[in-house]
């Protein structure tokens, strides 16, 4: 089951990418990548393999392809709460994107599909990048829509429910500047605007409310969600070159939305070559913080006792911190075959969660209410080759 | 809401209408440090989409952060 809200952003990893570089009139180089990753953390196993190509065609067109797998398995928490069956599930996603270089503009278009089980993407996108004030400044406006399709699996043989099939609309836009500063520092700036109408929630989650005044035991409900939502978010970026040809970069991204959350993003990256070259190193912290929506409680008085009733820990507030390592080698740096060059990577990012309003209802030795807060840590391996051509 | 972004594609609109009257203060040939690897915004794309992705199915934010994840969230 994909979290609707996010969806549709795969897609901007291939059209943003190019859109939001240092410069709009050079297509990005010819390049092919091969990936393994693996997501293990708050009981849930997330691995498979993802492929990105990119070609281009007589230095005015640049064609993009992606395919990605997900095979998830194991139990979230909140599944050990509802008492459901551990997942076995498969996602597979597909992209394909075209840049058309024109003078200093280039125009990029789009399509994605994501499917798995019980839950359909398919988004468009298009955005234009322009080169302006002597190729210092680049400008991008960018827009996209999605329409998903959400339904539910009822039972272990992934049978659906034939009456539950709901519908989720999706509109983005955006507008991203970047920047020359001086001939160390470049600056960037992305604002998004997200609207959203439909079936905003997961169709398995439930609230729990207590079973009477006094009570110390939980019962469950449906969650009951708005059928709209609309996202704001504005980030700035710095990135500064070092001295010792080192690169460190800064970044802040503010969010907020109509069923208030407001959240709050902070992160440092250093970037270090090594041994003449053929090594590069990246050190990454990341901190996030956020408050949780107007209409969510980890534990309701009474059943019905707000129009609107969730219980999704993303909604929740919470903290985490991340640190990562990555590190890539060149082992072919000069033309080879028609390969120009090659290179490996290795990324380790160790994920910490901590929730300050979502509490372990799997503690049933607790009172209703009294359980410990939630917290969770998670790693990412990434791991892949990359051939420039 | 609307008004937001209309201020902000006039904005786009009237900076693009000043193009050429700017001197590039940074020259071309000054510019040999920001076209090193080590100053890409993004060098590997497959990488932070994925990492973007994995964090946004855990958080309540998303977007505005010019590159992009995407989809199982998985309960």
């Amino acid at each position: 089951m994909l979290r609707s809200s996010t969806l549709i952003r795969s897609l901007g990893a291939v059209l943003f990418a190019l859109a939001t570089a240092a410069r709009a009139d050079v297509l990005p180089d010819e390049r092919a990548d091969v990936m393994w990753k693996m997501y293990d953390g708050g009981g849930l196993k997330v691995q498979g393999p993802s492929t990105l190509v990119r070609t281009n065609i007589a230095d005015k067109v640049s064609l993009t392809g992606s395919y990605l797998v997900d095979q998830v398995t194991g139990a979230s928490i909140d599944m050990v709460v509802l008492g459901a069956s551990p997942l076995h599930e498969v996602r597979k996603q597909k992209t394909f994107g075209v840049d058309y270089l024109y003078g200093k503009t280039t125009y990029s278009a789009g399509l994605e599909s994501s499917v798995e089980n019980d839950y359909d993407g398919t988004t468009a996108s298009f955005s234009v990048a322009q080169n302006m004030f002597g190729d210092l400044t680049t400008v991008t406006l960018s827009a996209s829509r999605g329409w998903d399709i959400v339904t539910r699996v009822i039972d272990a043989k992934h049978d659906k429910d034939p009456n539950f099939r709901k519908r989720l609309d999706r509109k983005t836009w955006g507008l991203g500047l970047s920047q020359i500063l001086t001939r160390n520092l470049i600056a960037g700036f992305d604002y998004e605007a997200i609207t959203e109408q439909g079936y905003l929630q997961n169709p398995y989650r439930a609230i729990r409310y207590l079973a009477g005044v006094g009570s110390t035991i939980y019962l469950t409900g449906p969650e009951i969600y708005p059928g709209t939502r609309t996202s704001n978010a504005a980030s700035v970026r710095l990135k500064y070159y070092l001295p010792w040809r080192a690169s460190l970069t800064g970044k802040y991204r503010y969010f907020y939305d109509t069923w208030d959350i407001r959240a709050h993003t902070f992160e440092l990256d250093y970037t270090q070559p090594m041994f003449k070259d053929a090594l590069i190193a990246d050190v990454t912290y990341r901190y996030y913080k956020q408050g949780s929506a107007s209409f969510y409680s980890d534990l309701f008085q009474f059943a019905n006792q707000q129009n609107y009733m969730a219980r999704d820990r993303e909604l929740a507030s919470q903290k985490n911190s991340t640190m990562g390592l990555a590190l890539t080698y060149d082992f072919m740096k000069s033309r080879h075959w028609f390969l120009k060059k090659a290179s490996a990577s290795l990324h380790y990012d160790y994920i910490a969660y901590k929730y300050l309003d979502f509490r372990d209802a799997s503690q049933r030795q607790y009172p209703a209410g009294t359980e410990p807060l939630y917290r969770f840590n998670a790693s990412v391996i990434q791991t892949f080759v990359s051939v420039w051509f | 809401m609307n008004a937001l972004r209309i201020a902000l594609l006039l904005g786009a609109c009237l900076a693009m209408s000043a193009c050429g009257r700017l001197q590039p203060w940074v020259k071309p040939y000054e510019r040999e440090r920001l076209a090193d690897r080590v100053m890409a915004w993004d060098r590997d794309a497959i990488s932070s989409g994925y990492i973007t992705h994995v964090h946004e199915n855990r958080e309540g934010a998303h977007g505005g952060t010019g590159a992009a994840g995407g989809g199982c969230g998985c309960n």
